[in-house]
């Protein structure tokens, strides 16, 4: 029997009131992992964390490496989507801390009334008009309104600074005082002037391919810089971060870094 | 979906890698010393929390709006050590978090930094409104962490971890307060801006090296020298491949280049 089948038989799908004492009972066991855990002394509450762990990791590192069937399937492969979503679900429970930690922050401004208080108000206030207008009014013309005429607007305003602080960080950083400098502006401008008609006519007279001359275009010189120089550097930076994200996965997996940083010392 | 059996030399590799980074753990562990270049952006890091000391404005750090992962683990272990120097000079640390997941990221920095003090060994100057929620979306939060260094006027500013179009936002408006700038990120597309932008910047695999480099740990060293050799071993890939392919394509044409034993081996079919 499939394994999918087999817990399909265990865990079938429940509706009304069987489902909601099944959560009720889901949530009972929680509180009372939730006191267990904390009853456990120090020690046995991070192996209990380890073991989770690497148990939650193992899941993944076995649907990877177990062979897949000519669908592309292993007998793991259907309850990916089930565990991801058990990490969307406790996503889901952060947001009402994250919630609370700006009702907390903003609420003390505005009662202790501190420096920009009236700007905690005005935050408080737009939580609360856009969680009720989308709870109970989002088919509406008022919660469109909001999202498309107000969000969005506001979402593109702050995009457009960046239009400014594009051109400031360039000055500075295109100011030639030392070879480094120097080298990435004769790169920047052979690559711009590449793109743009006025730097393509400058070389236009030399033909595009088929002479040895062809490699002083600034077009084919600017393509060459892009396509084999950068996405070699880039290729380089991702072998390296490629290796550093597996060796980080390993040592959260395994738990071998406890004590390492987070913690003072390894108990 | 992908799965080993999609490229079995693919698994051999990444199984053979996580035997040398795990081997490597063991030897450090074990006494094994191992040598760690110097990294100039890690070492601004206590530069920056003195001057933010002397200058008595608060520490910004910035754990950028990707997905909790291993990036934000890492940018937040940096923070950890940036947070306990801070806790031992009564500096004021501001960490706001955002994007998607930035709810689980403000629970997981909270006890970061809580932890932190607590190891510094001043648990009770812990300030629970320094680490904030700001917002799920990327403007809003690249407006509203902008507001909190112009208002602060942040004296150093450390961005870790996945950034996007918001990055340049940050690190100008630090420029503009002239704040101390050390920023590290794994999105390629945004090291040039960051470069321009600041006053460090940490590039590549340096950003996962930072932790060892802080720390001097030995679990963490001798990953590092696992990832070392690992690395070595993609360079000797590249080369064997390129003079491989520049010989068959010379000699043999295309039929013979795809008959290359590499490419053949290590392309999925």
């Amino acid at each position: 029997m499939k394994l999918s089948t087999l817990l399909s038989k265990l865990f079938p799908p429940l509706h009304g009131w069987p489902l909601i004492g099944a959560l009720v009972g889901v949530l009972v066991l929680c509180v009372f992992l939730f006191f267990a855990l904390h009853a456990l002394p120090p020690r046995a509450r991070k192996m209990v964390i380890a073991g989770a762990t690497f148990l939650a990791g193992l899941f993944f590192a076995l649907e990877w490496f177990w062979p897949a069937g000519a669908d592309g399937t292993n007998p793991l492969t259907f309850a990916v989507p089930t565990v991801g979503n058990v990490a969307n679900v406790l996503t889901a429970f952060t947001l009402g801390l994250g919630v609370m930690s700006l009702i907390r922050i903003h609420g003390n401004n505005v009662a202790r009334q501190k420096a920009g208080w009236e700007n905690s108000v005005v935050l408080l206030a737009g939580m609360v008009v856009m969680a009720v207008s989308g709870l109970f009014f989002e088919k509406t013309i008022f919660f469109r309104s909001l999202f498309r005429d107000v969000l969005n607007s506001f979402d593109a305003a702050m995009f457009a600074t960046l239009a400014f602080y594009i051109i400031s960080a360039a000055y500075r950083a295109f100011r030639i005082k030392s070879v480094e400098a120097t080298l990435m502006m004769i790169a920047a401008l052979v690559v711009m002037l590449g793109m743009i008609p006025i730097g393509q006519a400058l070389t236009s007279f030399i033909p595009e391919r088929g002479s040895f001359l062809s490699l002083l275009r600034v077009d084919n010189i600017s393509n060459w810089m892009l396509t084999i120089l950068n996405a070699a550097a880039q290729r380089a930076i991702n072998f390296g971060l490629g290796v550093g994200a597996l060796a980080i996965a390993l040592r959260v997996w395994l738990s071998l870094e406890r004590g390492a940083y987070f913690e003072s010392s390894a108990e | 979906m992908d799965h080993a059996s999609n490229s079995w030399p693919t698994a051999f590799i990444v199984i053979l890698w996580s035997l040398i980074i795990i081997g490597a753990v063991r030897m450090a562990q074990a006494g094994r010393r191992f040598y760690i270049r110097r990294i100039a952006g890690l070492n601004a890091i206590d530069e920056a929390v003195g001057r933010a000391t002397e200058m008595g404005r608060p520490i910004l750090m910035v754990p950028g709006i990707g997905d909790i992962g291993v990036i934000v683990m890492q940018a937040l272990s940096i923070f950890s050590y940036i947070a306990k120097t801070a806790a031992q000079f009564g500096n004021r640390i501001l960490l706001p978090t955002g994007g998607g997941t930035g709810p689980a990221i403000y629970t997981v920095a909270d006890e970061v930094m809580r932890e932190s003090y607590a190891a510094a060994g001043r648990p009770e100057a812990y300030d629970p409104d320094s680490v904030m929620f700001i917002s799920d979306r990327q403007f809003a939060f690249a407006a509203g962490v902008s507001g909190m260094i112009y208002r602060e006027k942040v004296a150093a500013s450390f961005l870790f971890g996945e950034f996007y179009a918001e990055a340049l936002i940050f690190a100008e408006a630090g420029q503009m307060v002239g704040a101390i700038q050390v920023a590290g990120t794994t999105q390629t597309t945004q090291i040039p801006f960051l470069i321009a932008s600041c006053d460090y910047t940490i590039i590549g695999d340096e950003y996962y090296a930072a932790s060892a480099y802080i720390s001097r740990e030995p679990t963490l060293l001798g990953s590092l020298a696992g990832q070392d050799i690992a690395k070595a071993i993609i360079w000797l890939l590249v080369f064997v491949g390129a003079i491989g392919v520049t010989y068959y394509s010379a000699t043999g044409g295309q039929a013979a280049m795809k008959a290359f034993f590499l490419n053949q081996w290590l392309t999925p079919h």
